[in-house]
């Protein structure tokens, strides 16, 4: 998906620091001090976790840290919900399949 | 073990309300919210909001959560980010979890719960996808987080949310290919899918979602038409090629801390659900524990920051630090401002619902059960199913009459439900403009008195004010419309015109694109065009290359 | 229900924490569940990560459909402490707290 680089009411994108995180083995580049469900959705990631019964898709959501879909491995912590959590530099994402790796 | 005189819980609109006049009275507050950062939901509204001077109506949400924070910085409220409360217990005790690290004990002598609204959902097959998302959450990402959460997207439910979010996806740059409403009609403000609809965006009302499909992700939408029992009717189905479902199907209370604190709680379906019983003061029913905001009930952001000042002002008269006269002098004032706000076809039900709370928690008090019955309805609303024509608009006292069109530059207020607003009235130096006695009154129009001067055109949140010139040249006519889309088209620029459903018109030149501070980043645009249009067009086509 | 039917079919989840379908959940309400806190401890719907945050309302409907109740008797479920989850060992941190926890 697409960054917002101008826009009418909020103006142009200020200056953000670039950093690197790694999502499933894979390098990319996100802005210090956004979430992590941001940055895989501005790197065209959308399916950040699996379920345990039906092996099925899920996502970003609720967007406020409640319904636990965006729920990802950060660093080898599982459960970790990525629409409240910020990137930080040389971050390790993965998957998560029902309640761990796959 | 810390002690603070005032927690208050939630640093959304209402409860920065309750901590900055808590603490402008005297009381020392510690105000938490379990995010990163302040202001709840205030921060992402890039809208002029509706209301009153008192209400800074016409400014637009972030500024106003801007103005909010500084204020509540200047009176000394302690904030505690990153700040969950696990539970309130007796004895006043209220646990936190910090950080997610540590717990602390704390001892609150009132407490007010300010924990905002919960969005509610509607299933259908497939909303378990990836792409499926709520309105709260598309909002976060294209106005926090400036990361489009789709590029074709189907917007689900036509009340304000749902419609204001539309035309802030639109903003964003985003395609929102269709609104889908369950009602037969436009629950939101018309003013609000007249927007989206100059944006060409279609609003398919009497609809449902039957399922979303995809593999990893959202890849297209089935919608079908209702019958009169809700019902999908077989053979109307559609399938939309879309990337994202976003649904805006209403909020409810966010009652669980009010719950664990022991508050009793009711069901009142017009203010979301079930939510705490609390009396004219804002306190529940557990003594010390008050509540405001989106928990007392859904409303917007302009009523849950009179509330949460209100309950500030009550919790710092019951620590004394208000006299009882002049706390009486302003419950009247902040009740009587929050009255305004519910007035007319939209507000009633709130009204009512609300003066149910506080008879059932007079009741409680002394163990009956009995409901009021409810008030009799003055909605004088008419529902609309799409925008209305021309002719239909002209019935209203904002359209000027065809003679005064004819004499020369004139505004033309498409303003026709009444809703709580009145930024149009100050914005016009010639007091051309008139609002009765109640907020919610339709404005109208001294035509003799228009100079056609064009500076109520920005101050209108619900860009439903036009500039007409029908003299503006032999042949042609101008018309000034808000427009707050990128690119902006340059003077000279040959573009096609839109009606009020955003279908193209004609051809019309643009002359002037106008950006003033006053006008608070909305553009003003005029464009030439054949006289015979002047009741038509009302917008230009959206420029649909990358931006 | 099999594991592996169907990628997304007619299935129509309901919690989605627990992954019931609407399915499921009509079977316990035929069976005689029909209040929101009978129907979590017969299908588990609502006892996951997010606590019915988000199925509770549709429960609600779904009962208020198939039976004789009103919305307004159909209760949400008890709110129980903690109100957010919480690692073990940081509950466990030695202290007052865990004293005052005991007090619910």
């Amino acid at each position: 998906m697409k960054r917002i680089i101008d826009h009418p009411i909020l103006g142009k994108e200020e200056e953000r620091e670039k950093i690197k995180i790694t999502v499933n083995g894979k390098s990319i580049s996100a802005y210090k001090g956004e979430t992590i469900a941001a940055a895989l959705i501005a790197n065209g990631c959308r399916d950040f976790s699996y379920t345990r019964r039906f092996h099925l898709p899920r996502g970003f959501f609720c967007g406020i840290g409640q319904c636990t879909d965006c729920s990802m491995i950060v660093n080898g912590v599982p459960n970790i919900r990525t629409c409240v959590t910020r990137v930080e530099e040389g971050m390790i994402i993965e998957t998560q399949y029902g309640y761990g790796k796959k | 073990m810390k002690e603070v005189e005032v927690l208050v819980v939630g640093a959304g609109p209402a409860g920065l309300g309750a901590a900055i006049e808590a603490s402008r009275y005297g009381a020392k507050v510690l105000l938490v919210d379990d995010k990163d950062k302040p202001g709840g939901q205030l921060f992402k509204q890039i809208h002029k909001f509706f209301g009153s001077k008192e209400h800074l109506a016409g400014t637009r949400g972030f500024d106003i959560g801007f103005y909010l924070l500084k204020e509540a910085n200047s009176l000394g409220v302690e904030i505690s980010l990153e700040t969950k409360v696990l539970g309130i217990m007796e004895k006043e005790i209220v646990s936190l979890l910090v950080k997610d690290q540590k717990i602390e004990l704390l001892k609150a002598k009132r407490v007010v719960l300010a924990t905002g609204g919960m969005e509610k959902s509607l299933s259908f097959p497939g909303w378990t996808l990836p792409g499926v998302i709520g309105a709260g959450a598309a909002q976060t990402l294209v106005n926090i987080e400036r990361v489009l959460p789709g590029e074709r997207i189907l917007m689900v439910g036509s009340g304000n949310v749902g419609l204001i979010v539309s035309y802030q996806l639109l903003q964003a740059g985003a395609e929102v290919c269709g609104i889908v409403e369950a009602a037969p009609f436009i629950t939101g403000y018309l003013v609000h899918a007249a927007k989206v609809m100059r944006g060409g965006v279609p609003l398919y009302t009497q609809h449902t979602v039957k399922e979303v499909r995809g593999e990893k992700s959202v890849e297209e939408a089935v919608i079908a038409a209702l019958d009169e029992r809700w019902n999908p009717v077989k053979g109307t189905e559609k399938t939309l090629a879309v990337d994202t479902v976003c649904l805006a199907v209403g909020l409810s209370p966010n009652m669980r801390l009010a719950s664990l604190a022991g508050c009793k709680l009711e069901f009142f379906p017009d203010l979301g659900g079930f939510l705490p019983l609390h009396d004219d003061k804002l306190e529940s029913t557990k003594k010390g524990v008050y509540v405001a905001g989106d928990l007392a009930g859904v409303e917007e952001a302009s009523s849950a920051l009179d509330e949460g000042r209100l309950a500030g002002i009550s919790v710092a008269a019951s620590l004394g630090y208000i006299n009882s006269n002049e706390f009486e002098k302003l419950k009247k004032e902040y009740g009587s401002r929050l009255n305004q706000l519910r007035e007319g076809p939209f507000g009633y039900k709130r009204a009512l619902a609300k003066k149910q709370i506080i008879s059932r928690f007079q009741q409680e008090e002394v163990g009956g059960t009995e409901r009021d019955k409810e008030g009799e309805t003055n909605s004088k609303l008419k529902r609309y199913t799409t925008i209305p024509s021309w002719s239909e608009f002209q019935e209203f006292p904002g359209y000027p009459s065809l003679e005064r069109i004819k004499k020369g530059p004139v505004a033309c207020i498409e303003c026709i439900q009444e809703i709580p607003c009145d930024p149009c009235v100050a914005a016009c130096p010639f007091k051309a403009i008139k609002i009765n006695s109640h907020l919610t009154h339709l404005p109208s129009l001294r035509e003799d008195q228009c100079k056609g001067c064009g500076l109520c055109l920005a101050s209108c949140p619900g860009q439903a004010i036009f500039m007409l010139d029908y003299n503006y040249s032999p042949d042609k006519a101008a018309i000034s419309f808000p427009y707050e889309y990128l690119p902006y088209p340059k003077p000279g620029d040959k573009v096609k015109g839109v009606n009020r459903r955003g279908e193209p018109v004609g051809e019309v030149e643009v002359i002037k694109v106008e950006q003033r501070h006053a006008f608070d980043r909305t553009a003003v645009v005029t464009i030439a065009c054949a006289k015979e249009f002047i009741h038509q067009i009302r917008s230009i086509e959206r420029r649909k290359d990358d931006v | 229900m099999s594991k592996d039917q169907g990628k997304n079919g007619d299935r129509k989840i309901i919690c989605r924490c627990e992954e019931i379908t609407e399915e499921e959940i009509r079977e316990a309400i035929r069976e005689g569940y029909t209040t929101i806190k009978a129907i979590k401890r017969r299908t588990r719907a609502g006892m996951g990560l997010c606590q019915g945050r988000t199925c509770s309302s549709l429960i609600q409907e779904i009962i208020a459909e198939m039976t004789e109740k009103k919305k307004e008797e159909i209760l949400p479920d008890t709110v129980r402490p903690p109100l957010y989850p919480v690692e073990l060992s940081i509950l466990g941190q030695e202290g007052e707290e865990r004293d005052v926890f005991s007090e619910y």
